[in-house]
């Protein structure tokens, strides 16, 4: 298998690790170049279809999985008889080499990995997967620290197929839950309880049931009580004991009932205020009947109804009848037996007093360097006791655990059994995150580097904040104060403000009021104030002008916006019409004539520019405002021939000159006044109804000639 | 005398009988019986079982005249723990046959006495007249949970991990025989078999068809077969049968003489 291209795409580098069903490779992916794990399904089960189906669809619905906290599944496939998953490859330990190595685990470090765990369980059950066999075995643990949960469904897999028909033996139980070994249904519920005992192991090194066989272990999850992790190790907080102890009771009912719930008592565990949390009580009555073997019971209550939920004497069934058939022995017999036992406590008087006149004295071996265990182990071969208060401290060169320093210095002489005091390396003293809010990220970044929090462990998101300035920092995980091991953080976050959240200010120029005030309304701002404003160039009704914001700007939401609106020319203006003469350089010839004129609403606009062959009127539409005179020029051939000028007043009044041809060139008998169908000609006398118009603002609407008199 | 027959079938779902077994009239009297079921996946399940069976008829091919009941036991019991090591031993020595095991149920008799040995969930069944004897205790999960008052008897049945044996021939380096004494009185019968008989034919209907002394051993066995068949036959089926059958005393005396 090593070195076999799998698939042409996974080449196989070595073998690390498998189990019952399957083995497990490590190999490179040659397509994406990285390292994965590859499962191979061991060569007797290929030919079982239905296994393969199972195995299959277990290891697809595992693969749906997307968590930080589980081996995420790539592939899955078969090449011939090789059925084969690809998984992530990490690189590290597994839980069980390291509870082997150095359980029991700070009470910290238990907690954070159970705390990972649950976070993976939460998202598995959350997708409707139940792992079914949780152990440190399937546990990863990444050189970053992070946890990774592995064999999601497989457990299922196996157990649910014609495999076991024939039967199987019973695999590892100590991590099975009651309900599990007992067969019945399995759920969220069994899951918790297995991590409740590797949390147990994590802080105990040791397993809470065990037995020769399997099933003895099995039986025992069912009906025995375990030793209290206290009492094992006594540095457990008893907020932490009580997650075990609830994560562990036989009744599903009485655990946690979801993964969510556990992992909440997980995460606040350690926090100060819950310190002096009191231990959490059960009702033992309900539970005692429950893992009381129903045989027992009956054959009990029908001899000795009182003691029924006295559960320290098992053995009491079975010796009374015993005691009654030899009645009649009681009395020699407890003589005897006083007398036996009084001789037997003297003798050992005498004994004990003789070993404390004549302790024999040892050498103190060394046990600089060897880890704690070691170092009692040695000292207690030697006939020596350990004090039991051992000295924890922080030494930057010791590892933690590491013996560094004894009281009484190696070869002096002991008496046997006098205590030695031993200085035992501890974990770096944790220090306090500092609050980095109001720093920018590059400060913070410097401040954490210093602490020893490695580079890639800082991440930073940032997020729009009302009141915090762009680019500050305004929160940030680990909390200002929590407890830290800056070497062990994996990930510090950051979340740096963005400033105040904002939208770009639309451009509402150009639009109708309605549209503008919509528009408004629909990117999240209010309307202030909408006001009028007469205008020669924007239509009436017409958004001319918006404030404070210009088009593009950065706008935060709710800000009021005053909108211009055009109310149309002003009141004051007058519009003429007004027709200047043209003529062809000579008659019946073309000429290129331009006529162009300035009134208020511009300079220099065009009325016509086309070439003519004989004389005529042009009309030229003239705007005029008590502040601005209309000129009108006019080019023939590129050259300037004639400029007039109409004033306002003369409009007002109407008494504007009307322009004539000067020199009708061949025939000046053609009437100047026949010229266009608006009848220019009789100006003075038209003037109420065509030559000026009074612009109304009082009543709102404009009306003007020409184009604009469409719109009427 | 003992007159002996059996019977082996794949059943109708499963592509190989990982069954095997093994029954012999060996000299001085001595009758032996071997049943065993193997486990394990593709060429494991039977590699397990035929080692199982072979092993322990080799070992018990020549045994000496008259031993007492105590070598009997003795004998039985040696020859399946060493079928253990030899299993266990191939099963590490093969990538292929990793973690193979089986059951085993094995009688041997002197005569019309001796014991019956047996791991895992394979049975033996004593059938008198008008009574069926189980005369194994199954090294199940679920017969374990049972007797420690975990679940009822109906629960047994039902169980979804009913096949989960406790105990097995040859996962182990140590594993304990459960060695149990036998005696067939005239017209009584002695049937081994695996799970694929006795998880799908009552023990009531075991013993009607096997105590029907009227009818041929063959046909019991064969009618026994069938009936497992029928109900499915999910898994192999194997059936050894013993019966000590009446016959007239001189041929009898000189049976043992020759």
């Amino acid at each position: 298998m090593i070195g076999h291209e799998l698939a042409g795409r996974y080449k196989i580098i070595e073998r690390i690790g498998g189990g019952g069903m399957a083995l497990v490779y490590k190999a490179q992916d040659i397509l994406l170049n990285r390292n994965v794990a590859i499962k191979v399904l061991r060569q007797q089960f290929v030919h079982d279809e239905e296994f393969i189906r199972r195995f299959r669809r277990e290891a697809q619905s595992a693969a749906s999985l997307s968590h930080s906290n589980v081996v995420s599944i790539y592939d899955v496939g078969q090449e011939e008889d090789v059925h084969y998953i690809v998984m992530e490859y990490i690189e590290g330990q597994n839980l069980n080499e390291i509870i082997k190595e150095r359980a029991p685990l700070q009470v910290e470090e238990a907690v954070r990995i159970a705390t990972q765990i649950c976070d993976a369980l939460g998202h598995a059950h959350h997708n409707q997967i139940i792992h079914r066999d949780i152990k440190p075995h399937n546990i990863l643990i990444g050189r970053n620290g992070r946890v990774k949960v592995t064999d999601f469904g497989i457990a299922r897999a196996v157990t649910s197929t014609t495999i076991t028909q024939t039967g199987s033996v019973v695999g590892s139980v100590h991590y099975f839950s009651p309900e599990h070994a007992k067969g019945v249904v399995t759920g969220e519920k069994s899951d918790l309880y297995s991590l409740g005992i590797v949390l147990y192991q994590m802080l105990t090194a040791r397993l809470p049931f065990l037995g020769e066989s399997p099933i003895s272990v099995a039986l025992k999850h069912l009906q025995e009580e375990f030793d209290e992790p206290r009492e094992v190790n006594p540095l457990i907080p008893q907020s932490v004991e009580n997650i075990i102890l609830k994560s562990m009771r036989k009744n599903p009912e009485e655990r946690y009932q979801s993964a969510e719930e556990m992992m909440d008592d997980l995460e606040t565990c350690l926090m100060p205020m819950r310190l002096n949390e009191p231990k959490m009580e059960f009702e033992d009555d309900a539970d005692s009947t429950l893992v009381m073997p129903a045989l027992k019971t009956m054959q009990r209550s029908s001899q000795h109804p009182h003691d029924q939920d006295d559960d320290s004497d098992d053995d009491e069934f079975e010796e009374k009848p015993t005691g009654k058939q030899k009645k009649k022995w009681v009395k020699p017999t407890i003589i005897i037996g006083s007398v036996l036992l009084f001789l037997g406590l003297m003798l050992g008087v005498v004994m004990y007093v003789n070993n404390m006149l004549e302790v024999p004295e040892v050498k103190v071996p060394p046990v600089v360097g060897m880890t704690e265990e070691e170092a009692i182990r040695e000292l207690e071969a030697q006939g020596l006791t350990v004090n039991e208060e051992v000295i924890r401290e922080y030494k930057p060169n010791v590892d933690e655990g590491v013996v560094f320093a004894q009281d009484k210095e190696p070869e002096t002489m002991l008496k046997k059994g006098s205590p030695v005091q031993l200085s035992v390396g501890d974990a770096k003293p944790l220090e306090k995150m500092p609050d980095l809010s109001g720093k920018t990220f590059d400060q913070a970044v410097e401040i954490l580097i210093n602490m020893g929090i490695k580079k890639n462990a800082i991440k930073q998101s940032s997020e729009n904040n009302d009141t915090v300035p762009a680019d500050q920092i305004f929160d940030q995980s680990p909390s200002a104060e929590s407890e830290i091991n800056p070497e062990q953080v994996e990930e510090v976050r950051l979340t740096i403000s963005k400033g105040k959240q904002t939208v770009n200010m639309p451009s509402l120029i150009g639009m109708d009021k309605d549209k503008a005030v919509a528009t408004i309304e629909s990117f999240g701002l209010k309307v202030g104030a909408i006001k009028e404003k007469p205008s020669f160039e924007v239509k009436k009704g017409e958004v001319m002008e918006q404030w404070p914001y210009e088009p593009n700007v950065p706008v935060s939401p709710n800000s009021e916006i005053t909108l211009f609106v055009s109310s149309g020319y002003p009141s004051d203006a007058l519009e003429y019409n007004y027709s200047v003469p043209v003529s062809p350089s000579a008659e019946g010839q073309e000429s290129k004539i331009r006529v162009v004129f300035s009134d208020a609403l511009g300079d220099n606009q065009e009325a016509v520019n086309k070439t003519i062959t004989t004389s005529e009127m042009v009309p030229v539409k003239l705007l005029l405002a008590p502040d601005k005179h209309a000129t009108v020029m006019i080019f023939r051939d590129g050259r300037q021939v004639d400029t007039y000028s109409v004033s306002y007043t003369d409009v007002k009044n109407g008494t504007v000159p009307q322009p004539t041809f000067e020199q009708p060139p061949e025939q000046p008998d053609v009437p100047v006044d026949t010229n266009p169908d608006e009848g220019n000609g009789d100006d003075g006398s038209n003037e109420e109804d065509d030559a000026a118009y009074h612009w109304d603002n009082g009543n709102g609407k404009g009306r003007g000639k020409g184009k604009d008199k469409d719109n009427d | 005398m003992i007159k002996t027959v059996h019977v082996s079938h794949v059943g109708r779902v499963r592509p190989v009988n990982e069954d095997s077994v093994f029954v012999s009239t060996l000299e001085h009297g001595y009758t032996l019986g071997v049943v065993a079921d193997g486990m394990g996946g593709h060429l494991a399940g039977d590699t397990a079982s035929r080692l199982a069976v072979d092993t322990v008829a080799a070992d018990l091919s020549s045994l000496e005249q008259d031993m007492s009941m105590d070598g009997v036991r003795a004998a039985l019991g040696d020859a399946i723990l060493h079928a253990n090591a030899v299993i266990y031993q191939e099963a590490s020595a093969d990538e292929r046959l990793h973690n193979m095991g089986t059951t085993i149920v094995a009688v041997l008799l002197r005569g019309s006495e001796g014991y019956i040995g047996h791991i895992g969930d394979s049975r033996a069944y004593k059938v008198v007249p008008g009574q069926v004897i189980r005369l194994t205790d199954d090294h199940t999960l679920v017969n374990e949970l049972f007797k420690s008052g975990q679940i009822t008897e109906d629960q047994l049945e039902t169980h979804p991990r009913k096949n989960v044996l406790s105990r097995a021939l040859g996962t182990d380096v140590d594993v304990t025989v459960e060695l149990t004494p036998v005696t067939l009185g005239e017209g009584e019968v002695l049937l081994l078999c695996s799970d694929g008989l006795s998880n799908r034919v009552s023990r009531e209907l075991i013993g009607q068809i096997s105590g029907s002394l009227e009818l041929p051993l063959e046909e019991r066995a064969d009618r026994l077969l069938q009936l497992a068949l029928l109900a499915g036959g999910e898994d192999n089926i194997t059936v050894a049968m013993f019966e000590h059958q009446e016959e007239v005393v001189g041929q009898r005396i000189k049976g043992w003489d020759s």
